[in-house]
């Protein structure tokens, strides 16, 4: 196992700094150029080249990159373009805003679609089914901005029970008021997550039901309910690791769309500001970030896998052992 | 049993539509029931304090005034930074300076301080912050020589007294006097010492300004509370200001509906009609002294040829344009010429004339018939893409096939002006014309920085320079005059849309419209809220 473990961790590094390649490519070639942000009209061209120089955008791509990820290598995440403020100070500052939004949407997907699963593949074609089924439907197809905006008129403008925007009152910072404020994007964000969720944990729930496993432990008397949540359960939530694991970096990146709905100050807007920007060590920053966590997540996923399902280390210790 | 669930679902759905739906009526009750409230307290007599709430659709990056450029940082910094004074075509509006005296030659401008200024932190403001503040500038490693020079050459400054300074010219430039007008200072002695200006942690932590509302609290990305300055040298009535990132435009809306802020910018006409039919809010409209404009490429090999930029010109009919992409005088009318009368000098020139057979003639000879030319505009400007459209449609009429393309504000900007590979023949962009004619220099003289793919002349640049070297108004408005007919006659651009800045604001609160002057609001001492 702890080879299994080494080696995957080495063949993160190709990816990581693959990764890095194109996304440093990427934002290059899209049309923009930062220093435009500073070039006033009574600048001479020897000024603005000297503010290129300054800013570190004299050189070809590949020489910048290489400085980038020198820098990066040493830890230095480099600063802003735009406020000149250190990279890592201001991504780590907005983080604790989308962690909370992020994991608390994730939080209730999978309390809300666990038991929703395993209602909707035990009742398989029955009306609990059908309900839920249709509701997974809506919520997969649903846009996430247009519930979004559907919940404030509702919920904001007309019923006035929940506030319609931002994280906390101005000049408020009780817990219990950013509490209010997570109500309504925390439940617009894991609308779409609990329907992807449930129609998952139903599949596995019915492929499951009609495993010999099952049968035996019918034959053998033990209860229905015994059966769900000590055999069949576990089996059924293993896919979740996967897609938990996936999601792992929207954790940290956030939603673009939706915090700007609800104009919640996370990662999601910085990110958006950075790319209108064209802040490229902003937007390095926060790529990369994004990248090494969906790359843990999914590790982490795998280990959990292994352990969730012994067969898999099995298999894992077989290959490794041959 | 199956058919019954999903009726009940169904049922249910279509409820929760309805709730939603019918939500503008319930709304208009709970609105009438208000406004029965409010006929019944409300004098309409002005109240102390109070406070108001803007949103902005991004947050300031710092705040030090100099390190803010773009409309966030002019806006939410406003009230904490004053200017000296104000130049405007109605007179000069003084702030931090008391008065200002132009020298006979031109070349000296010395300004008085008033007495007892006071920065947020109580130190007093002197001469010796302003002199800092040129050195300050002047120095290329703090990335903000603005106001410094002149054709790049550097301006002296002078102590005469605590209060009185005098700045030298190298030559005569009569736009520099709106220039050092308008700079903002920050204090010598929070920023004095500090290695790097520029990355310094205190302008991210501190922002001791000299203006009526200072910071009471940032919270980055959310919102900046401002609080009444009580040691300001006038009258202040709100005690508080607050701006509110809110990025989405809907959610704006829908908060300043809700009453969580208290005054909106409209720029459609439906908006505009849906906040003017409720007596709730209040319609204020300040020129924006903002041309906008489709620009033709000098590098496009078609549009090198004023023939062919005349034949285009000719087949536009702008007034249609703006009725289509605005709807309504009060959003936008015609524009004329490069200039408005928000400017300083501003003569009421005729715009192209449009005549279709005239343009299906020219469009012949120019050699333009059947081809097809690339528009681009700016995405993320309002009306841009029905503009586009809209010409897009004309310029079918008399034979030309155009290729609409948008872009968002950095990549749009990237190609009108900073490169200059004529891989586009039209341009749809806008521009604040308001104050100094010579502020629109930069734009539209071949000497300019955004002149790259200008069509220009070297006598417009010479009228440019011309209008600066003199401070006679008289002759000045002589030049500029002229240089509004040799643009229109070179074939440079075709001004579209003058628009107007249009403003929602919750009817208690007054003085958004007492200086008409945008982007608002100038002077905050102005606001006030009435019961």
């Amino acid at each position: 196992m702890r080879r299994y473990i080494v080696k995957r961790i080495l063949q993160m590094i190709p990816v990581i700094i693959l990764v890095s390649i194109f996304s440093f490519m990427i934002i290059h070639f899209a049309p923009g150029d930062p220093i435009n942000m500073y070039i006033r009209q009574d600048m001479t061209q020897q000024e603005i080249d000297e503010l290129r120089v300054d800013l570190g955008l004299d050189g070809t791509i590949a020489e910048q990159y290489l400085a980038w990820l020198s820098n990066i290598c040493r830890g230095n995440w480099g600063n802003s373009l735009i406020n000149h403020q250190p990279v890592a100070k201001q991504i780590f500052e907005k983080l604790p805003a989308t962690l909370l939004l992020m994991g608390t949407s994730f939080v209730l997907s999978i309390l809300m679609s666990i038991p929703l699963g395993l209602v909707s593949g035990m009742r398989k074609n029955k009306a609990a089914d059908q309900f839920i089924s249709i509701f997974a439907y809506i919520g997969i197809s649903i846009p996430a901005f247009w519930l979004a905006l559907m919940l404030i008129i509702i919920f904001s403008l007309n019923l006035h029970w929940l506030p319609s925007n931002g994280m906390r009152t101005v000049g408020s910072n009780s817990v219990l008021d950013i509490l209010w404020h997570l109500i309504l994007p925390g439940i617009v964000l894991s609308v779409g997550n609990t329907a992807v969720f449930t129609r998952y944990i139903r599949s596995n729930t019915i492929t499951q039901l009609e495993e010999e496993y099952v049968l035996t432990a019918k034959a053998k008397g033990v209860s229905k309910r015994r059966i769900m949540t000590g055999h069949v359960l576990k089996n059924c939530l293993l896919p979740i690791i996967t897609i938990a694991g996936m999601n792992l970096a929207s954790l940290v990146t956030g939603s673009f769309i939706i915090e700007s709905v609800f104009g919640w100050p996370g990662m999601g807007t910085l990110g958006m500001s950075a790319i209108n920007s064209r802040d490229y060590p902003m937007i390095m920053g926060f790529t990369m970030l994004s990248c090494v966590i969906l790359i843990i997540g999914n590790f982490i996923a795998d280990l959990l896998y292994g352990v969730a399902d012994p067969r898999i280390k099995q298999e894992v210790k077989k290959i490794h052992e041959s | 049993m199956k058919k019954r669930i999903l009726a009940i679902f169904l049922a249910s759905v279509m409820a929760v539509g309805l709730i939603a739906g019918c939500g503008g009526k319930s709304e208009e009750k709970t609105t009438d029931t208000k406004e029965e409230t409010q006929k019944e307290e409300a004098t309409g007599e002005k109240i102390e304090g109070g406070s108001i709430v803007r949103a902005m659709p991004t947050d300031i990056s710092s705040l030090n005034i100099l390190y803010e450029t773009g409309d966030e940082g002019m806006t939410m910094l406003k009230p904490v930074y004053d200017p000296l004074y104000i130049v405007s075509k109605d007179g000069v509006r003084y702030y931090l300076a008391e008065s200002h005296e132009v020298s006979d030659d031109g070349l000296t401008i010395t300004v008085k301080l008033r007495d007892n200024l006071k920065w947020h932190d109580g130190e007093s403001i002197t001469t010796d912050d302003v002199l800092w503040n040129f050195e300050f500038r002047m120095n290329p490693d703090n990335k903000s020589s603005s106001g410094t020079k002149v054709n790049q050459k550097p301006v002296t400054v002078e102590k005469i007294d605590e209060l009185t300074f005098s700045v030298k010219l190298p030559e005569v430039s009569a736009s520099y006097v709106a220039t050092l007008g308008s700079m903002k200072l920050i204090p010598k002695h929070v920023y004095e010492g500090e290695e790097n200006i520029a990355s310094s942690a205190l302008n991210t932590t501190q922002g001791v300004g000299s203006g009526p509302y200072k910071v009471k609290e940032w919270k980055k990305g959310e919102s900046l509370t401002l609080e009444k300055f009580d040691d300001y040298y006038r009258d202040v009535n709100l005690d508080t200001v607050i701006f509110k990132i809110m990025p989405n435009e809907s959610a704006q809306e829908i908060a300043f509906e809700n009453g969580e802020l208290n005054i909106i910018r409209v720029s459609t006409i439906d908006k505009y009609e849906k906040y003017a039919a409720n007596d709730n809010y209040e319609m204020v409209t300040l020129d924006e002294g903002r041309i906008n404009y489709m620009g033709f490429n000098s590098n496009s090999e078609l549009m090198k040829n004023i023939e062919a930029r005349k034949a285009i010109a000719t087949a536009l009919d702008v007034p249609a344009i703006v009725e289509g992409a605005y709807g309504s005088d009060d959003i936008a009318v015609p524009a004329k010429t490069v200039f408005c009368d928000q400017n300083f000098y501003y003569e009421d020139i005729d715009g192209y004339k449009h005549d279709l057979e005239e343009a299906k003639k020219l469009v012949k000879e120019a050699g333009l018939e059947g081809k097809t030319l690339q528009l681009v505009y700016n995405s993320s400007r309002a009306n841009m893409e029905d503009c586009a459209l809209i010409i897009q449609q004309q310029l079918k009429e008399v034979g030309i096939n155009v290729e609409v393309t948008g872009y968002e504000t950095q990549g749009f900007f990237e190609k009108f002006f900073y490169t200059d590979l004529g891989d586009w023949d039209l341009g749809l962009n806008g521009y604040s014309t308001n104050g100094d004619n010579q502020g629109d220099e930069y734009m539209f003289s071949n000497q300019g920085f955004l002149s790259k793919n200008l069509c220009t002349t070297d006598e417009i640049a010479d009228l440019w320079n011309k209008g600066d070297a003199t401070t006679d108004p008289e002759e000045r408005a002589q030049i500029y005059a002229e240089l509004q007919q040799q643009i229109k006659d070179a074939y440079t651009m075709v001004p579209i849309s003058d628009c107007n800045f249009i403003l929602a604001v919750d009817k208690h609160l007054k003085g958004c419209d007492a200086i008409n002057v945008v982007p608002v609001f100038e002077d905050y001492t102005q606001l006030y809220m009435t019961n």
